[in-house]
């Protein structure tokens, strides 16, 4: 016999060895599973129990599963425990889950591990994969019942991408609690700048009357006593620097008016809109009947306001439709319509309407966009106008085609909602 | 090297990790062991020749050694893997 056939010849009694011990196996129930060589590769035919579903439930699951042993030994483990631990499949099977606990968390693993086996138990706690990496995870752990193998099946949440997000979010809300603290401090601080300013204001226009009085006194009193001692020319020139001293008389007095909308302020209150609109009618009596103009207006509602100074605002806007006519009769109308918990006035006139470059510009002080000696005033009735809604929480703007009119509109806040705002005030205090 | 060959954990596999754990843990450092789940590594069955879990291999020096079962005749399992009788 050649040694070619030899080996052969032994080569085949291996295989029958093999077979022979497998069959002997299978018909004693030694064996739970056979493989088969396919042409899709091995394939497991399990002899017992239609465990299929189970089995692929475990294995393709994104959590790591593991049955252990009483004392924690791995008696089964999904791939994905093994990905989790970093440690090739083979070597995770058989070896004690304590090994890829570190040493710190170990009492509170053993904790764990007593609680599953008596009733069931969960617990967050770091895993040391093989590279060193610390994973947290979170484990949960039943027993099937007493005196059953395995003593324990156990899922193992990866718990990094959680524990990465709740840090993010942790960064996020410091940063935010940051930014928010700067700007309360920006704000505070701009609001004491703004008080220092109004302050400012307030003083210079009251100091700047008193020369200003004397400059206005004594050029009355020289056009009024010794203007026969003057000629034309002495005479026109006085008419100017009088002129000159009124308008600065008037502009300091709209400064202080202006100013004083904040520092003179009162708090709001329900105020019937209605009833101060009636009364801004009555005060412009003599303006409206001048100007031949017709005013109109819906049923207003009540707002919450300080009624002086809203009963200034219907004055400014119904004295600037007045004014500000064009060729026709002016015809004013004014109403107001709810607009998310707050009332939208609007004020539509005929007028002579305003350009859209001014439309924000005419609400700063001493900004007017129509000059002349039929458009008299200083240009701060709209700023007073903006300053009082503002105040109020409000918001104050202007539609207009030039020559089609004007709508003014703005919103306060209605009476129903403060009056809630206020109860809350109390209970809190 | 001693591999063991189970399916999953089915009732026989489980036994037979439990019984090798115990011996490999009486052996101490000496022994080293793999355990392969056929379901998740079965190309690795192939290699070995394995025809039916649990199956247990040992090789040294040259030498085959093959039990077939869950492992718990412990005369068996130290025979197959060549132990003298304690």
């Amino acid at each position: 016999m050649s040694d070619a056939l030899r080996r052969e010849l032994y080569r085949l009694r291996e295989r029958l060895a093999v077979a022979e011990q497998a069959l002997r196996a299978i018909r004693e129930g030694e064996a739970d599973a056979v493989l088969a060589a396919g042409p899709g590769g091995c394939r497991v035919f399990t002899l017992e129990g239609a465990e299929h579903p189970y089995r692929v439930f475990l294995e393709q699951m994104q959590e790591g599963a593991a049955a252990l042993d009483s004392q924690g030994a791995i008696l089964y483990a999904n791939q994905r425990l093994a990905a989790l631990l970093e440690t090739p499949l083979e070597k995770v099977i058989g070896r004690s889950l304590e090994n890829w606990v570190p040493a710190e968390t170990r009492p509170e693993f053993r904790q764990w591990l007593d609680r599953a086996l008596r009733e069931g138990a969960r617990a967050e706690l770091d895993l040391a994969a093989a590279s060193g990496r610390r994973v947290p995870v979170g484990l949960s752990g039943r027993s099937p019942g007493a005196g059953v193998v395995p003593a324990l099946c156990v899922v193992v949440t990866d718990l990094s991408e959680s524990r990465q997000r709740e840090d993010q979010l942790r960064r996020q809300t410091e940063l935010l609690a940051r930014a928010r603290a700067e700007l309360e401090r920006q704000t505070s601080e701009l609001a004491r700048s703004n008080a220092e300013l109004e302050q400012f204001a307030s003083v210079l226009a009251h100091d700047l009357r008193e020369p200003l009085r004397a400059v206005l006194n004594y050029a009355r009193l020289l056009s009024d006593r010794c203007a026969d001692s003057l000629d034309d020319r002495a005479r026109r020139y006085l008419g100017r620097v009088l002129g000159g001293a009124e308008r600065l008389d008037r502009m300091i007095e709209g400064l202080l008016e202006f100013s004083r909308v904040t520092t003179r302020g009162r708090p709001p209150a329900p105020a019937d809109a209605e009833t101060v609109f009636v009364q801004a009618c009555a005060d412009l009596r003599e303006l409206i009947e001048s100007a031949g103009a017709s005013v109109t207006h819906e049923p207003l509602p009540t707002v919450m306001a300080d009624e002086t100074q809203l009963l200034r605002l219907f004055e400014n806007l119904l004295a600037n439709a007045i004014k500000f006519r064009g060729a026709h009769p002016p015809r004013v109308h004014v109403w107001a319509e709810p607009r998310d918990g707050f009332w939208r006035f609007g004020v539509r006139d005929n007028g002579i309407g305003v350009e859209p470059r001014d439309q924000e510009r005419i609400f700063a002080p001493f900004q007017r966009a129509h000059h002349g000696p039929q458009y008299p005033g200083e240009g701060l009735g709209l700023a007073v106008a903006r300053r009082i809604v503002e105040r109020h929480g409000g918001q104050i703007w202007v539609e207009s085609r030039p020559g089609h009119g004007s709508t003014f509109f703005f919103t306060l806040p209605g009476a129903g909602q403060s009056a809630y705002e206020q109860a809350r005030g109390a209970r809190a205090g | 090297m001693i591999r063991l060959y189970i399916s999953g954990a089915t009732p026989r596999s489980t036994r037979a990790v439990e019984a090798l754990k115990a011996l490999a843990e009486e052996l101490g450092e000496s022994c080293e062991v793999e355990i392969i789940d056929v379901y998740q590594q079965a190309a690795r069955a192939r290699q070995d020749n394995v025809l039916v879990t649990p199956t247990l291999i040992e090789r040294s020096r040259g030498a085959v050694r093959r039990l077939v079962g869950d492992l718990s005749d412990s005369r068996r399992l130290r025979a197959a893997l060549g132990l003298a009788k304690v």
